[in-house]
């Protein structure tokens, strides 16, 4: 290999089994070896190869959190496919949708996911692996071959050797038009996140991850492969317990977890429950967030219950550059009332920040949109023809759609230029959302606002009727909703209008829309409360 | 119990529409209460009941709907029956 500094991150499994194979890779009820997990990925690795599929191909894993989910991961690299990983917890049409998209040789899947599955299987796939052992069920006329994970034998497979740009995995996030779109990672942009990672923090084989973040989201990257860089274990939080902090806690204390990598909102309800401090996470020594703005007075809340010395990074990046700028948090920043801000590039990465008309390089200090350069930019998307989103994403080269400024080369965050907002850190189209709302029967118009305040943010959805339609309930358009988004994308609140308002362009009046779902949803309960003791 | 509980919820979780919630609307799962809501939920019931939520009843399961809501919160007035 030409570049002597790259390493792939399949190898830091080979190294982490051969260095240390029996030191913990995955801890929870069933606690796996590094050795025996690299021996599970070989034997996936094996039977992908006994079926015929070549390197280059793609396997979807559509299995719930876990052990099964990750060797499957690793298994997938081991015979040098891109993983591309489905979340559990989406409804299935979406799920669907993914996987004509991403058109897989092989599939990991739970066969209760799968037998929900609408319409037939992608015709490109030749081989299904089950996951989760104690399940029996099968599906019934399964047009390709089919094995359990759980029972694979041991078999000679070909170790594959990545170049840097083979594409590791392939992530999906919200669309525009209501179908996700694929951001391909490449071997060359995981070496670059994760070989800064290392560094920075100072990881070591006696860490101790938790993974809170689910596979399809690129914050696990680091989970996964930062600590089999080095060798440190994992605990990947089971699916049913990620949104159930007493059981993340418990984990915490358990096993001794020194590192955590999550969205806000997650870090905010352990605050809340007064579980980050020394009593309760003890060895706790890295706390890194990313996903979405973290408000700062949850920020200072989290900061003034952890331990002095605990580090905090502020992490940054959408998809397309995975992380790309950083920020160790300092007491400085604490003191201040104002977001912390997003940092500075990481090594061998430059941050233009042009201005969105000209697309020239703006003064120091003004706001501009920020358009990064480097090894992190990902190699594109799968399957994308548009061309906006084309121009936007050149190799190497990803314009982010998101305000910055800099002030003596760190970065400040001020937001979108475009509809892209995040909702509990996943990235959420509101087309996609308005897309979903049209489809039922009864609605003509759709437009979805996004506002932010006190109490977080909300999503609020304007609603115009066909004639002759009787207007369809909140919880109808919910139900309806539910079967085509995931959670975190439903509306908070929804308005029924005769006719959504139109601007002088003749286009929803989103200005004005926004004005009214602020007028009217934008209230923390705690102010309504208080109103109301007034009147009485 | 429920229809305090019910009217808590429709007065700060309202939809939007003229529609109030039931007892078995599904909360979470149709995103009403969410991660950044939670535990405003939980402060306005302790303060509305006076009892403590303790961190091993903070589990989706009571909060999936207003009657599981209900079911907590009356088995946290009443601790000393099931012993």
């Amino acid at each position: 290999m030409s570049d002597l500094s790259y390493f792939a991150v399949i190898d830091g499994l080979r190294e982490s089994a051969s260095r240390f194979p029996d030191a913990p890779a995955l801890l929870g009820p069933d606690t796996v070896s590094y050795g025996s997990l690299h021996r599970q990925a070989c034997r996936i690795a094996a039977r992908i190869q006994q079926a015929g599929v070549k390197p280059g191909a793609r396997m979807a894993i559509w299995t719930l959190k876990g052990n099964d989910f990750i060797a499957a991961i690793w298994g997938a690299l081991e015979a040098g496919l891109a993983y591309v990983p489905l979340d559990p917890c989406q409804p299935s049409a979406r799920a669907a949708q993914i996987l004509r998209e991403a058109d897989p040789e092989v599939m990991v899947a739970h066969p209760d996911l799968l037998s929900h599955l609408p319409g037939a299987l992608p015709d490109s796939l030749r081989l299904v692996l089950f996951a989760d052992g104690e399940t029996t069920q099968t599906t019934p006329g399964l047009p390709v071959s089919s094995d359990r994970l759980g029972s694979l034998p041991d078999a000679p497979h070909e170790p594959f050797s990545p170049l840097p740009d083979t594409v590791a995995t392939v992530l999906f996030t919200s669309g525009s038009t209501g179908v996700p779109k694929g951001v391909q990672l490449s071997y060359r942009n995981l070496h670059a996140f994760v070989g800064w990672a290392v560094g920075e923090f100072d990881l070591k084989a006696d860490d101790v991850i938790a993974n809170h973040a689910s596979f399809h989201f690129d914050l696990s990257t680091f989970d996964l492969f930062a600590a089999a860089r080095v060798g440190a274990a994992v605990w990947p939080i089971p699916t049913p317990q990620q949104s159930n902090i007493a059981a993340i806690s418990e984990g915490i204390g358990r096993y001794g977890v020194t590192t955590i990598y999550a969205v806000p909102s997650i870090l905010t309800m352990l605050t809340r429950a007064k579980l980050l401090g020394p009593d309760v996470a003890p060895s706790l020594r890295r706390v890194l967030f990313a996903g979405e703005v973290f408000p700062i007075f949850d920020l200072q809340a989290m900061a003034a219950q952890l331990r002095e010395s605990c580090a905090l990074y502020n992490l940054y990046g959408p998809t397309e550059t995975n992380v790309c700028t950083a920020h160790r948090v300092t007491d400085a920043d604490l003191a201040r009332d104002q977001s912390v801000p997003i940092g500075r590039p990481l090594p061998g990465q430059t941050a233009h920040i042009l201005d969105p008309e000209t697309r020239l390089p703006v003064a120091e200090g003004a706001k501009g949109e920020l358009v990064i350069e480097g090894s992190l930019v990902t190699p594109g998307y799968l399957n994308v023809a548009d061309e906006t989103i084309r121009t936007s994403h050149r190799t190497g080269r990803h314009a982010t759609g998101d305000i910055v400024s800099s002030r003596d080369g760190v970065l400040h965050y001020h937001g979108r230029i475009d509809r892209i907002v995040k909702m509990q850190g996943n990235r959420v189209e509101l087309g996609e959302i308005e897309a979903a709302i049209v489809r039922h029967p009864a609605v003509r118009q759709a437009a979805t606002i996004h506002i932010s305040g006190p109490r977080g943010s909300d999503l609020v959805a304007f609603v115009s009727c066909e004639a002759g339609r009787s207007p369809p309930s909140a919880i109808e358009l919910l139900n309806h909703l539910r079967s085509l988004l995931p959670r975190y994308m439903l509306p908070r609140h929804f308005k029924i209008m005769s006719t959504l308002p139109l601007n002088p362009n003749g286009k929803i009046d989103m200005r004005q829309l926004t004005r009214i779902a602020e007028d009217q949803f934008l209230r923390a309960p705690e102010q309504r409360r208080l109103e109301e003791a007034e009147d009485a | 119990m429920e229809k305090k509980i019910l009217s808590l919820l429709n007065e700060n979780y309202a939809l939007g529409l003229e529609e109030q919630l039931s007892l078995d609307t599904p909360l979470l799962e149709l995103n009403i209460l969410d991660s950044s809501t939670f535990f405003d939920l939980i402060e306005i019931i302790q303060a509305e009941f006076g009892v403590t939520v303790p961190l091993t009843e903070i589990k989706p399961d009571n909060f999936a709907s207003a009657r599981a809501i209900v079911r907590m919160t009356n088995d946290l007035l009443a601790p000393s029956a099931a012993a």
